[in-house]
C-alpha cells in the first residue's frame, strides 16, 4: 500500500482523547487525500478548537486512496478515523469541509465506506449528524439531500454552539428532528430540509419556501473581533509530507480588492486584520511548539496587510537566527517589489508567480483587477532584473465580455515579458522561461458574475487551442485546465437540489476524485446527468436578475443590489475602488447586514 | 566555529513503523527545532540542520536501534540534550541514548558493518521446535540463496548467502518463533528483511519485523566512546 502513514495518525500534537467520557464525538472529514487535506488550515484549527473543549472529542479522516478503499471493501472493513480507528458511523457528528465542488463524490464514498446511509431520510436516530462547512456552504444545494446541516461562514465559535446544541439535545433524549429544530436557532446554521424548493419549466425555481420555524434567509457567521479569534497553538506536525508542509497564520480575513470573479473576495468580507502584536505572539508560540521551519502568512492578498513592512522587520529580527522562513501564498503585481519578494525567497531565485487574470486592460477593468499593462511589464522587468529567471502568469479564459483581442492580449503580454527577460539576462537568456497557465472562468454564487453564462466545452477548447497555437517557442510554456472539469465545476457550483440525483448516480457508477484529471470520468458524469434528466446547459446558462437563484435563501451579507451594480459596471468597463479606506465604501451591504466593521491593523486611516 | 557532535540512538515502534525514512528525517529536524537545541546548519542558500543518518529502515519495520549524528554549535552536557530530545520526539520515536563523539569521528554510515533483524514467526505446519530448528539449519546450509530484486532498469538476481552472517532461534511458550538474523551492511550490499520473505513464507506466517541492533566497525578504527 502506498504511504500507509496517511491513515495511521500519530502525528506530533495529535490528540487522542478517551473514547468513553466525551459528551459528543466528532470526526472532521476532508474529502481528498491526506496530503491535500492536511494542508488545509481550517480543519486543523477546528480540530484543536473542539479538542480544547473538555466535553468534546474530535478526530480526523481523509479520503482513502484507491488502494486502501479496495482493501477495506474486500475485507468488509469500515472507513475509520486516524486517532482511535473507530468507524465514522460511531461518531455523533461527521463534519465535512466543502472546499471544492469536485470533491463531492468523495463525500458520498466516504459515508458509504463507513456504512452511513447517504440520503438524509434513510438515516436513523443512531446515525451521526452529517454537517458541512467551508465555501461550498454558500451554495450546498447539490448536497442538500445528503446533509443534516451546513454552517455558513466562520466556524471557530459556531462549531461549539452546534456541538453544544446537539449534546444538550441528546442528553435530554430529544429526537434527531427536535435537535435540528433547535439548531435552526444557531446563527449561520442552514438546515436544508426546512426549505422547500419548487421547480418550473427548464429547471427554473418558482418558489423557495422556508418551513417554520426556519428563518427566510440564513446569514453567514462572521467574527467581529478577529484579534480575539481562536488560534491553534499546538498545530499538528505531519509524518507524511503534505502539499503545503508548513505552519500557517492568517494575517487577515476578507479582502478589499473587489475582484468581480472572486468568490472568496465576496463571501469572506469584511476585511479584518490581526494586530501585529497578536501575530508575533502567536508565531513565537507556534514555531516553538511545532518546529516548523516555514510559516505561510496566508490571506487572500497578504501583501495588502497594512503593516506588512513592520511585520516583516519584526519577523527578521525574531526568527532569522532560528532559520525560520516565511512565505506569502501569492504576490500581487501592484504590491510587488524585488526587496519584498527577496525576503521570502531566502537566497534562491526560483520561480515567481503573478496573476494578471486577463490579457487586456479593458478586460481587467471588467473584472475589477485593475492593473495596467505598464504595471505588469514594470513588475516583471524588475523581477528579471533582480535575478529571477522563471515567471509564471495566471490567466482565466471565458471571462464575461472576452473577445479574441483579449486572448491576443495574453499572447502579446507573455511574448513581451519573455523578450524583456531574455534581454535582461543577456548570455543566460536561454534559461528565461515564461509559463502561461490558463484556467476557465466559472461563475460563482454570491459574486457579481453569478448571473453570467459560462462558456461551453467546445468554446473552452477553441479558446485553449487559440492560445496553444500561439504560445509556442523557446522559453514559452503553456498549461491549461481540463475543460471538462471546469464544465462540471460550473454545474455543481451554481447547482440546485435536483443535482443530488445526478451526484448519487455518478458515485454509483464509480466516480470519485473528480478533481484528479486521471480519475475524472466525463462519460460517467454524462450518464449520471442524463439518468437524472438534467442538462449541463441548464446550469451553465446565463440567469436574469429577477430569476430565483438556488442560493437566494443563503446570505453572505452582500446585497443583491450591490452585486447587480457591480455586474453592470463590469459591462460598462468601470472599476470599483478598493474599500480599504472608508471613503471608498462600495455599499456591498456586509457591514450593515451583519453588524460588523472592517478592522485594520494600524487603525482606520493607516 | 567549533562544533560538537553527538550520536543519538532511538527506537521506532508502533504505527511509526509505517513512516518512511525521509519522513522520519523531516520529523526529527522539527523535533530538534522544537527542542531549541543550537543545531549547526549547513551553509548555502538553503541551510539544513547538520544531521547524518544510519541505514534507512524499510517501511513497516520497527527498530530498537536507530541512529543519527547531530552537530551542535555549543557543547551541551549529554543530560541536557537527552532531556530536550526526550520531550520533543514525535509519538512512536523514543530516545535511548546520547553519546558525544570526537570532533573528527568518521561518518555514521561508513562505520556500520552489520544489521540485526528479528522476525516474529508462526508455524503454518504443526512442526515441533526441533523440526523448525532443522528447517532453519537446512536453509542456512544452502550454498546459495538467490532472490530476484527489482531495480530501476529491470530485475536482477542476487545471492543473499554471502551477506547473511548468522542467525539465532528462540521459541516462546505461545508458539511464537523469534528468528534473529545478522546481515552485512556496506559497499558489498545488504539484505533487506523483505528479501527473506520468499524463503520463509512457505513455512511461516511473518508477523512483525524489528531491527534489533546495528554493528559498528571494530579494531584499530573502533570508536572509544561507543
Amino acid at each position: 500500500m502506498e504511504k500507509p502513514a496517511r491513515y495511521t495518525g500519530g502525528e506530533f500534537n495529535a490528540v487522542t482523547k478517551p473514547w468513553t467520557g466525551a459528551r459528543l464525538r466528532v470526526v472532521l472529514a476532508f474529502p481528498d487525500l491526506y496530503e491535500i487535506g492536511f494542508s488545509h488550515l481550517g480543519l486543523r484549527l477546528l480540530y484543536q478548537r473542539i479538542n480544547d473543549h473538555p466535553d468534546y472529542l474530535a478526530e480526523r479522516v481523509y479520503a482513502p486512496a484507491a488502494d486502501l478503499e479496495k482493501e477495506l471493501r474486500a475485507a468488509g472493513l469500515p472507513l475509520f478515523s486516524l486517532e482511535s480507528r473507530h468507524s465514522l458511523d460511531r461518531f455523533d457528528v461527521v463534519g465535512f469541509t466543502l472546499q471544492y465542488e469536485l470533491s463531492y463524490t468523495n463525500i458520498l464514498n466516504m459515508m458509504n465506506l463507513a456504512g452511513i446511509p447517504l440520503r438524509r431520510e434513510e438515516r436513523s436516530e443512531a446515525d451521526p449528524f452529517i454537517i458541512g462547512g467551508g465555501p461550498g456552504s454558500f451554495n450546498p444545494e447539490p448536497l442538500a439531500d445528503f446533509f443534516d446541516l451546513f454552517l455558513l461562514g466562520e466556524g471557530e465559535d459556531a462549531i461549539l454552539e452546534i456541538l453544544g446544541t446537539i449534546a444538550d439535545g441528546k442528553a435530554k433524549g430529544k429526537s434527531r428532528q427536535a435537535i435540528k429544530e433547535d439548531l435552526l436557532k444557531v446563527e449561520g446554521v442552514y438546515v436544508p430540509e426546512y426549505y422547500h424548493v419548487d421547480y418550473g419549466a427548464g429547471g427554473k425555481i418558482t418558489a423557495l419556501r422556508p418551513i417554520p420555524p426556519a428563518p427566510p434567509v440564513v446569514h453567514k457567521r462572521v467574527l467581529s473581533d478577529f484579534n480575539r479569534a481562536f488560534l491553534p497553538e499546538k498545530d499538528l506536525v505531519p509524518w507524511v509530507e503534505p502539499v503545503h508542509d508548513r505552519a500557517m497564520v492568517e494575517l487577515f480575513r476578507g479582502c478589499t480588492r473587489g475582484c468581480r470573479f472572486c468568490q472568496a473576495g465576496m463571501i469572506y468580507r469584511p476585511v479584518r486584520e490581526r494586530a501585529k502584536t497578536v501575530l508575533m505572539e502567536y508565531l513565537k508560540k507556534i514555531i516553538a511548539r511545532t518546529g516548523y521551519e516555514e510559516v505561510s502568512l496566508t490571506s487572500l492578498s497578504s501583501a495588502d496587510y497594512s503593516q506588512i513592512e513592520e511585520l516583516l522587520g519584526s519577523l527578521t529580527d525574531c526568527f532569522s537566527a532560528a532559520k525560520v522562513k516565511f512565505s506569502l501564498p501569492s504576490l500581487r503585481i501592484d504590491s510587488f517589489s524585488p526587496e519584498l519578494a527577496a525576503r521570502f525567497q531566502s537566497g534562491r531565485k526560483g520561480g515567481l508567480t503573478f496573476a494578471p487574470e486577463a490579457g487586456t486592460e479593458r478586460l481587467r477593468r471588467v473584472i475589477n483587477k485593475n492593473l495596467t499593462d505598464e504595471e505588469i511589464l514594470t513588475t516583471t522587468r524588475e523581477a528579471f532584473a533582480a535575478g529571477w529567471q522563471r515567471l509564471k502568469l495566471y490567466f482565466m479564459i471565458g471571462l464575461p465580455t472576452e473577445t479574441e483581442a483579449d486572448l491576443e492580449g495574453i499572447v502579446a503580454l507573455a511574448r513581451e515579458i519573455l523578450a524583456t527577460g531574455r534581454r535582461l539576462h543577456g548570455p543566460k537568456a536561454g534559461r528565461v522561461q515564461v509559463t502561461v497557465s490558463v484556467s476557465t472562468f466559472v461563475p460563482k454564487p454570491h459574486t457579481p458574475f453569478q448571473w453570467r453564462s459560462q462558456i461551453s466545452l467546445a468554446e473552452t477548447e477553441r479558446r485553449q487551442n487559440f492560445l496553444k497555437e500561439r504560445l509556442v517557442g523557446r522559453g514559452l510554456q503553456f498549461s491549461w485546465h481540463d475543460a471538462r472539469l471546469s464544465q462540471l465545476e460550473g454545474v455543481l457550483s451554481r447547482g440546485d437540489r435536483r443535482l443530488g440525483q445526478a451526484l448519487l448516480k455518478a458515485w454509483e457508477l464509480g466516480c470519485t476524485f473528480d478533481s484528479w484529471p486521471d480519475r475524472f470520468r466525463w462519460d460517467l458524469w454524462q450518464e449520471a446527468l442524463a439518468a437524472a434528466g438534467l442538462k449541463m446547459e441548464e446550469y451553465t446558462r446565463a440567469r436574469a436578475y429577477d430569476e430565483l437563484l438556488p442560493w437566494d435563501h443563503l446570505s453572505a451579507g452582500l446585497s443583491k443590489a450591490f452585486l447587480q451594480r457591480e455586474d453592470q459596471k463590469a459591462e460598462r468597463e468601470q472599476t470599483t475602488l478598493d474599500c480599504r479606506s472608508r471613503e471608498n465604501c462600495s455599499a456591498c451591504g456586509v457591514c450593515s447586514t451583519l453588524k460588523v466593521r472592517p478592522l485594520l491593523a494600524g487603525g482606520e486611516d493607516d | 566555529m567549533k562544533t560538537i557532535k553527538y550520536r543519538i540512538k532511538y527506537s521506532k515502534t508502533g504505527v511509526a513503523r509505517f513512516t518512511s525514512h525521509l519522513d522520519v528525517i523531516r520529523a526529527l529536524s522539527r523535533a530538534l527545532h522544537r527542542a531549541g537545541l543550537p543545531v549547526a546548519f549547513s551553509a548555502g542558500f538553503n541551510p539544513k540542520p547538520q544531521l547524518a543518518f544510519g541505514p534507512p529502515l524499510p517501511l513497516g519495520v520497527e527498530s530498537e536501534a536507530e541512529y543519527f549524528d547531530l552537530v551542535l554549535t555549543t557543547a551541551l552536557p549529554e543530560e541536557e540534550v537527552t532531556l530536550a530530545l526526550r520531550q520533543n520526539l514525535p509519538p512512536g520515536l523514543t530516545l535511548l541514548s546520547v553519546q558525544p563523539l570526537p570532533e573528527k569521528a568518521p561518518s555514521l554510515m561508513t562505520q556500520v558493518t552489520g544489521l540485526d533483524y528479528r522476525f516474529y514467526l508462526t508455524r503454518k505446519e504443526p512442526w515441533s521446535d526441533r523440526q523448525v530448528e532443522a528447517w532453519f539449519g537446512a536453509l542456512w546450509s544452502r550454498p546459495e540463496l538467490t532472490v530476484t530484486k527489482k531495480t530501476a532498469t529491470g530485475e536482477k538476481q542476487v545471492d543473499l548467502k554471502p551477506l547473511w552472517l548468522g542467525y539465532e532461534l528462540s521459541f516462546q511458550r505461545d508458539g511464537l518463533i523469534l528468528f534473529q538474523v545478522r546481515v552485512a551492511f556496506g559497499p558489498q550490499g545488504t539484505v533487506r528483511p523483505d528479501d527473506f520473505r520468499p524463503f520463509l513464507a512457505p513455512a511461516f506466517q511473518i508477523g512483525r519485523v524489528r531491527r534489533t541492533a546495528v554493528t559498528f566497525k571494530t579494531g584499530e578504527r573502533r570508536q572509544k566512546v561507543l
